[in-house]
This record gives C-alpha cells, sequence and structure tokens, in this order.
C-alpha cells in the first residue's frame, strides 16, 4: 500500500491539485450546459489536455468526467433538465422535490450519494485493479484478443439501433484505424495515394467530430422545439433531515454496489447502471408509493449506482486496457497520445502514476462536494443560457480543440466530416460509440489478431480463459440482440 | 422511385457499410499480394480483409433482417413515418436571409456551411478574424441581439488575441500577422 501512500502525497503537489479543481469546475461547468452529456464534454475538453503530463491527463479527465455527471444532475433536480440520461432518474424524482420546495435537500443527497457510489468502486479500483492487473500479467495475445472481442461485443449494445448495426459500427471503426502506414511492413493501406492519410487520421480531430459537432447540430436542431417548462425552482433548506437521511443511506449502499459490479462490464455505461438501481429501489423501496413524486430514495440509488458505475469502469481500463464506454475509450486515447498504454504495467511500471490518480480520483470527489453546493445558483444561471448563444461558441471549441493538437488544417476538415458522419448516423439511429471504441482499440487489436495468427489460432483451444471470454462474447450478442428487440417492441 | 429514394435515404447504410466491406476486402487482397508475410492472416491485409468480409456480412444479415420485417411486420413501417415528420420539417426550409422565418433544420445546415466557411478562411485570414467573423455570423444567424453579438466578439477578440498566446497555444496567422 505503499504506493496509495505515495500517491496521495503526489496528488496533494500544487500542480495535480489545480488539474483536479479545474477538471472538475470544466467538468460541471459544461455537463450543465444544454445537450452536451458526459461524453460530449469529455471529447470537447480532452485536446487541450495534450500539454499535461499523464499523471494530470487522467487527473484532468476523471475530474471532467465526474464533474459532468455532477452537472447533469444539478440540471435534472433545479431545472428537469437531465443533462445525460444517467440523470432522467434524478430528475424524475428531484424536480418534483424541487417543486415542492426541496430542491436544495434533493441536491444535497444526490451530491452525496455521487460521493458515496464513487468511494465504493474508488475502494474497489485500489484494491482490486492491482490483482486483476497481477492476473492480467500472464496473459498472452490470446487473451487480450478475446477481452477485446468480448469488449467490442459489447459495445455493439451501446446506443440506438440492432445490434448488427452495433457490430457494423465497431467494425468501421477498427477499420479507419487502419488507414495509413502498416508499421511492420511499412505497406500503405486505404490512403488511396494520398500523402494527407499516411499518417491516418487522428484520433482527436475524429472524436470531436463525432461527438462535439454532432451534439452542436443536433442541439440548434431541437432547440426551438425544446419544451421551457424547465424554470428553476427553490432551493429550500440544504440540510436533509433524520427520516430523509435514513431513507437514503442503504438506497444509496444498494445503488453503489449495483453500480460498482454492472460498471466493470464492457457496455453498460452508467446510465444502464442508474436506471437498473432505480428501477429495483422503485419495487423495493420503502416509500414505493411516492416514486414518481419526489421519492429521496430514488434520487440516492440513480446518483450512487451513476458514480459508482463511472469510476468502476476505470477498473478494466487501468488493469487491463479496456474502455467500458466511450468516455473511457477517450481516456484512453488521450493516455496513448502521452505515450501510456493501460494495463497490467500500470500497477508495475507506472505504479507512482495509478496511485497518484486514485488519490486525485478521491481528491476530485472531495472537490466536487465542496465546489457544488455552493456554486448550485451559478451552474443553474448558466444552464439556462440560451442555445443560440452558446452553439457558436462550442463549435469554435471544437474547432480550436482540433486545430491545437497539431496545427492541421487536414485535422479540421477530418473533425467537419466526422460531425456532419455523427449527425447523419444520429437522425437515423445509427450507434457511433462502437464506431469510437473500435477505433480507439483497432491498432491493439491488430496487433494481437497477428501474433495469435503466427503462433496459429489452433493454440488458443489450451487457453481456458480466452475460450470462455470469446464464448462470452458471443453470448453478449445474443443477449444485446434480444434486449434491443424488446425495447423496439416497447 | 420515391419508395427507392425513400429506402435509399433510412437504410442507406446499409449500402454503405457493404461497400465498405468490399473495399476493406479489395484493399487487403491489394496489400496481401504485395507483401510477402508468414501466414495470409498474421499478414498485413489479412486482417483488414477481415474487417471487410465481417462488414459485407453485417450488411447482408442487416439486408435479410430488414427483408423478414417488411413481410412479417403489418405495421406502417418506422421509415414512413419518420420521412412523414421529416418532410413537414422540410417545408419550412426557404431561400431566404430572414432569419425569424427559418426553420431549425435550415439554421443548423447554414451554421455548418458557416463552419466550413470559417475553415476555409483560417489560413488566409487567420484564426483570430477568421473567429470572429465566424461568431459574429453565426450569432446573427441564430437571433441573437445585436448587443450580445457585439458584446461576445469584443470579449472573443482579446481572448484571442492575448489570451491563446498567453496559454501557449499556437493557432495560424493571417494577414494581420495575429
Amino acid at each position: 500500500m505503499d504506493w496509495l501512500v505515495q500517491g496521495f502525497l503526489e496528488a496533494m503537489g500544487w500542480g495535480n491539485l489545480l488539474v483536479a479543481l479545474v477538471g472538475c469546475f470544466l467538468g460541471t461547468l459544461v455537463g450543465v450546459l444544454p445537450g452536451l452529456g458526459p461524453t460530449a464534454s469529455v471529447a470537447l475538453l480532452f485536446p487541450f489536455t495534450a500539454f499535461l503530463t499523464s499523471t494530470q491527463v487522467l487527473i484532468g479527465l476523471g475530474g471532467i468526467y465526474y464533474g459532468a455527471m455532477f452537472g447533469g444532475a444539478i440540471t435534472a433536480i433545479l431545472l428537469n433538465i437531465p443533462g445525460e440520461v444517467a440523470a432522467v432518474p434524478t430528475a424524475l424524482e428531484g424536480y418534483p422535490l424541487a417543486r415542492q420546495g426541496r430542491g436544495g435537500q434533493a441536491l444535497v443527497i444526490s451530491i452525496l450519494s455521487s460521493f458515496f457510489g464513487g468511494m465504493v468502486a474508488l475502494f474497489c479500483l485500489a484494491f482490486f485493479a492491482p490483482r486483476l492487473a497481477d492476473l492480467a500479467l500472464r496473459f498472452g495475445p490470446f487473451e487480450y484478443l478475446a477481452l477485446m472481442l468480448f469488449s467490442l461485443s459489447c459495445a455493439a449494445g451501446l446506443g440506438s439501433g440492432s445490434v448488427f448495426k452495433g457490430l457494423a459500427s465497431a467494425f468501421i471503426g477498427l477499420m479507419i484505424a487502419v488507414v495509413g502506414v502498416d508499421l511492420n511492413t511499412n505497406t500503405y493501406r486505404l490512403t488511396f495515394s494520398s500523402n494527407l492519410l499516411v499518417q491516418g487520421f487522428d484520433i482527436v480531430a475524429i472524436v470531436v467530430g463525432l461527438f462535439g459537432i454532432t451534439e452542436v447540430l443536433s442541439g440548434i436542431l431541437e432547440d426551438e422545439s425544446m419544451p421551457q417548462d424547465g424554470s428553476s425552482k427553490s432551493f429550500g433548506t440544504f440540510l436533509p433531515n433524520k427520516r430523509e437521511i435514513s431513507l437514503s443511506a442503504p438506497a444509496a449502499g444498494a445503488g453503489a454496489v449495483i453500480g460498482t459490479s454492472l460498471g466493470i462490464l464492457p457496455g453498460i455505461t452508467p446510465s444502464v447502471s442508474a436506471f437498473i438501481s432505480y428501477s429495483l429501489a422503485k419495487r423495493f423501496g420503502r416509500e414505493k408509493e411516492k416514486f414518481g413524486q419526489g421519492a429521496i430514495e430514488g434520487i440516492a440509488c440513480a446518483e450512487a449506482a451513476n458514480n459508482g458505475a463511472a469510476m468502476a469502469g476505470f477498473i478494466p481500463l487501468m488493469a487491463l486496457g479496456i474502455p467500458t464506454g466511450p468516455v473511457l475509450a477517450i481516456v484512453l486515447a488521450a493516455l496513448i497520445i502521452q505515450g501510456v498504454v493501460p494495463g497490467p504495467l500500470m500497477f508495475t511500471v507506472y505504479r507512482d502514476l495509478s496511485g497518484t490518480v486514485i488519490a486525485a480520483f478521491f481528491i476530485s470527489s472531495i472537490i466536487l462536494v465542496i465546489l457544488n453546493i455552493p456554486l448550485s445558483g451559478i451552474w443553474v444561471r448558466i444552464a439556462n443560457l440560451p442555445y443560440r448563444w452558446l452553439a457558436p461558441i462550442i463549435l469554435f471549441l471544437c474547432i480550436l480543440g482540433s486545430l491545437v493538437i497539431r496545427n492541421s488544417l487536414f485535422d479540421l476538415w477530418t473533425m467537419m466530416l466526422f460531425g456532419i458522419i455523427g449527425f447523419v448516423a444520429k437522425r437515423n439511429k445509427f450507434p457511433i460509440p462502437p464506431l469510437v471504441l473500435g477505433l480507439i482499440l483497432g491498432n491493439r487489436l491488430e496487433t494481437y489478431f497477428r501474433q495469435t495468427a503466427i503462433l496459429g489460432f489452433n493454440y488458443m483451444l489450451t487457453r481456458p480463459f480466452a475460450i470462455i471470454v470469446v464464448i462470452l462474447a458471443m453470448v453478449m450478442i445474443l443477449v444485446f440482440g434480444r434486449v434491443k428487440k424488446q425495447m423496439d417492441n416497447m | 422511385m420515391q419508395k427507392i429514394i425513400t429506402l435509399i435515404r433510412h437504410e442507406g447504410y446499409v449500402l454503405l457499410v457493404c461497400t465498405l466491406g468490399v473495399v476493406g476486402i479489395i484493399e487487403g487482397l491489394r496489400v496481401d499480394a504485395k507483401v510477402q508475410s508468414a501466414s495470409f492472416l498474421s499478414g498485413p491485409g489479412g486482417y483488414l480483409t477481415i474487417i471487410g468480409i465481417s462488414l459485407l456480412l453485417f450488411g447482408i444479415i442487416d439486408i435479410i433482417r430488414q427483408l423478414i420485417l417488411r413481410h412479417t411486420s403489418k405495421r406502417v413501417p418506422d421509415v414512413a413515418r419518420m420521412d412523414n415528420t421529416q418532410g413537414a420539417d422540410r417545408t419550412r426550409i426557404h431561400l431566404t436571409l430572414d432569419r425569424s422565418s427559418m426553420g431549425p433544420t435550415m439554421k443548423m445546415q447554414l451554421s455548418y456551411v458557416l463552419c466550413v466557411v470559417y475553415v476555409l478562411l483560417i489560413r488566409p485570414l487567420g484564426f483570430t478574424v477568421a473567429t470572429i467573423l465566424y461568431l459574429v455570423a453565426n450569432l446573427w444567424l441564430l437571433s441573437n441581439k445585436t448587443k450580445t453579438i457585439v458584446f461576445t466578439a469584443i470579449v472573443m477578440f482579446f481572448i484571442l488575441r492575448f489570451g491563446l498566446p498567453a496559454m501557449g497555444l499556437s493557432v495560424p496567422k493571417g494577414i494581420f500577422g495575429w
């Protein structure tokens, strides 16, 4: 545990503390803006992390991610505008409470539950991730290939559309990752004799285009039809009473366990965890009859599950290098740009970095609690900014973000192209998150695929873990196919 | 004809997926023919070919799935419903610069066009000037008040002119040298 203590000492350095504070602030700021969820927030801000050290990148993006999720909860409770899907259960219960003049209490319960959920997942990250990494040290290309196929099969379940659309999206991502020079054989692939494509597409430009530009264009389209019932309600008192605490504590505990357990699995986004946890609380809660009219239990379990899942996603990311969703795929991309490839080495070679990051996540969670309660009023005012003013500013930030990395106009055109592709895909319910996962995992997947091919695919039969994971990947495709079919019929 | 256009618009992704699949297979085989490797799959072309074949398969499976759905379902297809709603939206598009009469679709499309023009102007005019021009145009297009537009432009000018260099961010300089 020395590495963790050392991590705390390192994280308390002024530079890291400042990055955590700025990350939390910017994340919440962007998170409260209408139409921008955590994925778009992280996509929009991550180009600017290129100027930080690898430790600071993880701290900053972690802060932005949690800040954006907190921001979503604030506007959900006070304005009935969930900044992201995961905040919908919070809006369902929080806004009625705000209308009753208990917005402050709902906000405090939501923030404390998020904090608790995050802490449970952080505990698991600190104690289980190193063990998982130890296990992963024995993995060869077979196991990694199987894990990546599992991750892609789970990713096919992300977003809208059928599971085949999801798989097609993931494979398009793999294909885009191939564009450029194959470093092993110095062969040009999919460059079509263009020098611009020799280096391949810049991941930053693609991610900013797919999430930033797409979200803004969709926002402009939907702004005028957006319901305007979200007037700010009174905060009332901030201190929850004993009854509210006794109702919320077990609900938050259950939410944290559900969120952390599900958050480890690829394809299970925090929003899925929040909805599952909320449904269970609605069924087994102590005040079932209050659900839909302002049940504090609903807020506590959904928020704890949401944040628990978000934090738990870092366990497979840091121990295995496998992102569980689009946000963590962007975090992975940012680390790869820095020259750090997450995996088992994070707890051996980069042990100091891991300790600092875990400590910084803990500090970020505290910063968010301290920051968000007094600043709630300001966040609400920012959330009320008209989209007609915000849209050009966000588009400008997208362009600036894509430009500053390599100062290349080709990256800007890439961003614009993928922006329109993302927009058309969104309008036609073609899922984009699997594409991003495929794009980011592409190079490593190819390396493991080719290593496995050299060793012989038949040798894979002697690796039981790899076989089990491949079977699980197929099962996940069947499960997602069935679930999506049922959702379509609903 | 209308039915075919509607089908292409809403199921066009299947064509795209199949096309990408074919491109992947052709490129994979081309690369493999150029490079000597231990086996087809371990070479740079084999992996790409596998991706191409997978994409083609997903596309074909989705076509079959859509055909089965069309034959078994008696419901009004989502495609037709989506087309109706989007058609209603399309009727609001006018070729006029009267902002108040513009529909959201038109505003969205023009915002994208403005972004394209913005990117084109970055090299000749410089990032600062191009950004200010873009912001003014897009803020005006989205029906912001003149006071808001002027205030935003002034604040952004100072951020771009002095803030970005202070942060160590390098952006293209134009005719004015900044």
